[in-house]
């Protein structure tokens, strides 16, 4: 398979994910909002969070979608996938009860599924990084 | 080129169908005291209830109705 064509899967992917999750939360954000409220770490900033969670990651898949703004996408893929993930571990290992805070079927996983689920797309994202910070090393390379 | 821009958009389309349909798929949920008719166990859309957890319980929903949050009701 083409790297090209792997890179385009990841994206494909990445934006999937994002634009569902981003819409399950918005078209039930009292939910959401409440849900956060119940997370014993960001309480304080779940109102601030209910709305920068979704919009960040609508931002994400805008960024993935623009071929040009592709990479920068990835990373930001990464950084959101990484922070989701270390917050479910924390959940996991510190938090005395577990709220759920996720949107529409990926709230029917547990969490340790969904800490399994983050890692994977974590990998995938900083794969599409990989192959894709080859290939524009490689048209730099072309064009000098 | 054309064909990445429109994979993903492609998936943006799905993933927008996906959300909506999940939003208005139907649970079975256990209505104790509904406005009209008997207790029981009644179908209703994800749009109709509104989830909350039960205080103190991990993992057990509780909800009430979209229409009269005084009914409290659970997944049977």
């Amino acid at each position: 398979m083409k790297k090209n064509t792997i890179v385009e899967i990841i994206a494909a992917l990445l934006v999937f994910l994002f634009i569902y999750a981003a819409l399950s939360k918005l078209l039930d954000l009292d939910k959401f909002k409440y849900q956060l409220g119940q997370s014993p770490f960001i309480t304080n900033i779940s109102w601030f969070a209910a709305w920068a969670i979704p919009l960040g990651e609508i931002l994400v898949s805008v960024a993935l979608l623009i071929r040009r703004t592709r990479l920068a996408g990835l990373y930001l893929s990464f950084f959101l996938m990484l922070l989701f993930t270390g917050y479910i571990f924390m959940m996991l290992r510190y938090s005395s009860y577990l709220p759920c805070s996720c949107g529409g079927v990926l709230s029917v996983m547990s969490w340790k599924q969904h800490f399994v689920f983050n890692l994977i797309f974590t990998g995938l994202s900083l794969l599409g990084i990989a192959i894709e910070n080859t290939r524009t090393n490689k048209v730099i390379a072309a064009m000098q | 080129m054309k064909r990445s821009v429109s994979l993903a958009a492609i998936a943006a389309l799905f993933a927008i169908g996906a959300a909506f349909t999940t939003r208005y798929q139907v649970g079975m949920w256990n209505v104790d005291h509904p406005e009209n008719g008997s207790p029981g166990i009644y179908t209703l859309t994800a749009a109709q209830v509104k989830s909350i957890y039960c205080p103190g319980v991990n993992n057990v929903e509780c909800a009430y109705l979209v229409t009269n949050p005084s009914v409290i009701i659970k997944k049977p």
